[in-house]
């Protein structure tokens, strides 16, 4: 009965998940029909023949009815086979295994700085709450996230690159590297794994910049979230409990609260991983990062319908599968 | 036991972690430039094959002016007059059935890159290779009707192009001038045919030419490598071992990379008042105009009246010396400066009495109201400020560029602002897009605009067959005199081409074509 029940629950899962993305995808490909730019654009230019303009149109498939694009595109895409690109001409599964690597580092990278600096100032915040502490930080954190990261962007090259030289320019590798590594997806993990120094610090001092850029906005939220989530606990009536039997601040915060928040923290920290994951198209665009962000906007600029659906299908993946993971530890741990 | 992490020992994560943070912030970025490798930032997101018989942006076409060669190409004289390049001759034969025939002779000594001689089974080949695979070097050689069976190998250095129709000779040297005839190397092309794709599928990444470079790599969306071609003809003129052009989309970034020296050229800097220190600027005008296309399908702009006032509306000086200073210069004609049969004429110029004047008499005294389609926002803005003041009230409908042109193209504009760059030097091109109401020209600006005149569309045929150039010249004229009468366009500018280029680094040759826009002779100090 109980083996059943967990049966029933997977079967419930996988549904949710693949009813998500059929409808997601539906949801995309109706927009794309609806956007105002001609996607045989891309291919023949403005100075065509209409003769070529129509060959290209057909070899498309654009001519076909709305339904049959639709369930030939759900038919492929079930197999993984998202079709060309129109703009780049490349299989659109090629061009995904070739921008999300740099993407997942950049991500990663910004995900780690912004946990290791955000969660400490969040509870500090929380602990010096009302303190110069804490308002220095909220101007911080207010910087971070009304600010714009085109702005901030700009201004990491200023400072860093141009004034001080701390970083290198924009780009995932200096010159000397690129012919080699450039279309090698990952580049700083295997650089370290086969002790390719030379390569792993030239890659590290193009990806700290636009990290720490997508990090400080990152952190905002993160420090803000933690510190209210643990504000929230402090005022909880086992704290007073704790405060009269004579504990210090400090110990409930960190013996008692910090354990209490690590639900909602972890959550929220796995949903914001997700959404750096989607790509930063304005950090993509200053930096030159070639990631996912800036392929998935120009295909829509250019209305390629299959790289924006292949692209769809992948993130709405990793965001549905994310949130299916956070669901399952977050019960496990309340059990 | 040795404690280690699953992946990885923590000495070595100790050890990594020291190397960057000590590089992070005690090494000073280097600049990598040097003096026989010059560095470019552009934007090369457009470039989606590199095989020259479908490229059809402006990268690409760069790309095909540095790493192949045509049969002939235009120089820089302010006649643009024709100059040998695979030819080193050519003459003009008599054709058995009334046609044009062009006999051209090739210079004997020319290798491709890959050491393979330069023959003319190799100039018939890319022809007939680019006729079949019919993308955009088709639609070009389409101007001058050409077919396979026009282009034959007389010899091993003669070819024979016939046209069937008498065409000007100026006219069929300037289509065969374009980036899109490149000479491809024939036998290393079918070495790599694949299911009879005639080589496009490996020459999308990979280079056959003859010219001063050749491809070494290239990652869309990330950067071009090109290297020094060994056997080139000129090959001891060229200082430069390689050129990387790297995809920098955005002008700042350019602009910063610029200053810091990581880059010699910088080609798409918006800001050009203030340059970054040891930098210059390059303009040069191109083979482009920017023009307010007026649909007549709207009745307020189907009356020759109105048109002529908003044309009397704008004040094109001014523009060009606030909005688009060193970007373009003021143009009026559809021809661009330079060109054959471009006759100077600028009949408007800002004059609000004359143009409500014009209004009234064509029963707008209070003017209209209009819609215009912009991607340039700060200029449609300017342009909506100029017919304000005749009482014509302009709603600005901002959209990406491609979104423009889409509507554009299924005549639902009312005014959009665009541009059109010309394929080829000769003003057949324009003429036949702007004015033509030639059926084979569907889709063409006159026809997205509802235009049509039969009495101008005979006058471009007349004049891209007439064999003479002064002839062509006088018929050019006329067209020009009648389009600033009656055709539903107000050219504005002749764009420019602008690079920021470092000082150190000389001879970066800007042209009207971007095929035109040279590398070899660029020198770095």
């Amino acid at each position: 009965m109980n083996l059943l029940r967990k049966h029933n629950k997977i079967i419930k899962s996988i549904f949710t998940i693949v009813s998500s993305i059929l409808v997601l995808l539906t949801i995309v490909f109706m927009l794309n029909k609806f956007s105002p730019i001609d996607p045989v654009l891309s291919v023949t230019g403005d100075n065509v023949s209409e003769e070529i303009y129509d060959n290209v149109y057909r070899e498309m498939g654009l001519d076909k009815s709305f339904i049959t694009q639709l369930f030939n595109y759900i038919a492929r895409a079930g197999n993984f086979n998202f079709g060309k690109s129109f703009q780049t001409g490349n299989e659109v599964i090629n061009d995904i295994k070739s921008v999300f690597p740099a993407t997942i580092e950049l991500a990663t990278f910004a995900i780690v700085l912004s946990m290791f600096i955000g969660i400490p100032i969040g509870i500090l915040s929380a602990y010096y709450k009302g303190r110069a502490f804490d308002h220095i930080m909220r101007i911080v954190t207010l910087c971070g996230s009304s600010m714009s990261v085109f702005w901030i962007g700009l201004l990491g090259l200023v400072i860093f690159y141009v004034t001080f030289g701390w970083s290198s320019g924009p780009g995932r590798l200096s010159n000397e590297f690129l012919q080699n590594y450039s279309d090698k997806g990952f580049i700083i993990l295997p650089a370290l794994l086969s002790n390719n120094l030379t390569l792993f610090v030239d890659a590290i001092k193009h990806i700290w910049l636009p990290a720490a850029v997508l990090a400080f906005v990152n952190m905002s939220y993160i420090s803000r979230m933690i510190r209210s989530y643990i504000l929230e606990q402090m005022e909880q009536e086992y704290v007073t409990i704790c405060r009269a039997k004579g504990m210090s601040d400090i110990r409930i915060l960190l013996v008692h609260c910090l354990p209490n928040i690590k639900i909602p923290a972890f959550t929220m920290l796995c949903i914001s991983y997700a959404q750096l994951l989607e790509g930063s198209t304005l950090t993509e665009t200053i930096y030159m990062w070639p990631g996912i962000g800036y392929y998935m906007t120009k295909s829509l600029l250019n209305n390629d319908t299959n790289a924006i659906l292949g692209c769809t299908i992948i993130l709405g993946i990793i965001f549905i599968l994310t949130n299916f993971l956070v669901e399952s530890i977050n019960a496990k741990q309340k059990l | 036991m040795k404690k280690t992490l699953s992946l990885f020992s923590i000495r070595d994560l100790i050890k990594a972690s020291l190397i960057t943070i000590s590089v992070l912030f005690v090494s000073a970025s280097v600049a990598v430039a040097d003096n026989a490798n010059l560095i470019m930032a552009t934007k090369i997101d457009g470039v989606m094959t590199l095989d020259p018989a479908q490229i059809n942006e402006i990268m690409g076409a760069e790309y095909i002016g540095n790493v192949y060669r045509t049969l002939v190409s235009t120089d820089d004289s302010e006649e643009l007059k024709i100059q040998p390049e695979i030819a080193e001759s050519w003459q003009i034969v008599k054709h058995p059935a009334g046609g044009t025939s062009i006999i051209f002779k090739l210079k004997k000594h020319l290798r491709f890159a890959s050491n393979n001689q330069v023959t003319s089974s190799d100039v018939v080949f890319s022809i007939h290779r680019a006729l079949q695979l019919n993308q955009a070097a088709a639609a070009l050689l389409a101007h001058i009707n050409l077919k396979t069976e026009n282009v034959t190998a007389i010899n091993n250095y003669t070819v024979r192009i016939d046209t069937d129709y008498q065409y000007s000779p100026t006219f069929i040297l300037n289509v065969l001038a374009s980036p899109s005839v490149a000479i491809v190397d024939k036998k290393l092309v079918l070495q790599n045919e694949v299911d009879n794709d005639l080589g496009s599928g490996w020459l999308k990444k990979h280079s056959a030419g003859s010219g001063a470079f050749v491809l070494e790599d290239w990652q869309a969306n990330q950067y071009m490598k090109l290297a020094k071609n060994k056997y080139y003809e000129y090959k001891d003129a060229v200082k430069l071992d390689s050129v990387v052009i790297k995809h920098i989309p955005e002008s700042a970034t350019q602009k910063l990379m610029i200053s810091k020296g990581d880059i010699d050229i910088a080609r798409d800097v918006v800001d050009l008042e203030q340059l970054p220190v040891k930098t210059h600027m390059q303009h040069t005008a191109k083979a482009e105009v920017s023009y307010l296309a007026l649909n007549l399908q709207h009745p307020a702009l189907a009356q020759e009246k109105v048109r002529t006032a908003m044309k009397y509306l704008i004040d094109y000086q001014e523009i060009e010396a606030s909005i688009m200073k060193y970007r373009a210069v003021a143009h009026q004609s559809f021809i661009p400066k330079r060109f054959l049969g471009f006759n100077g004429s600028e009949p408007f110029a800002f004059n609000l009495t004359k143009a409500k004047k014009l209004l009234a008499e064509a029963g707008y005294p209070n003017g209209f109201e209009i819609e215009l389609d912009a991607e340039n926002i700060e200029l449609a803005q300017a342009i909506q400020a100029y017919f304000s003041a005749a009482k014509i009230r302009v709603k600005i409908l901002p959209g990406d560029s491609k979104q423009v042109i889409t509507k554009y193209r299924k005549s639902q504009h009312q005014i959009a602002l665009v541009k059109w760059a010309s394929d080829y030097l000769d003003p057949h091109y324009n003429a036949s897009n702007f004015i033509s109401s030639d059926p084979s020209q569907k889709m063409n600006l006159a026809w997205r605009n509802n235009w049509k005149s039969q009495e101008l569309t005979d006058k471009i045929d007349q004049a891209s067959k007439a064999k003479d150039n002064f002839t062509r010249v006088k018929l050019y004229g006329e067209l020009q005199d009648e389009f600033f009468k009656t055709a539903p366009f107000i050219v504005l500018f002749q764009s420019n081409s602008v690079s920021i280029v470092r000082d150190n680094v000389s001879g970066f040759k800007l042209g009207m074509l971007p095929s035109q826009n040279k590398y070899e002779f660029i020198k770095k100090a």
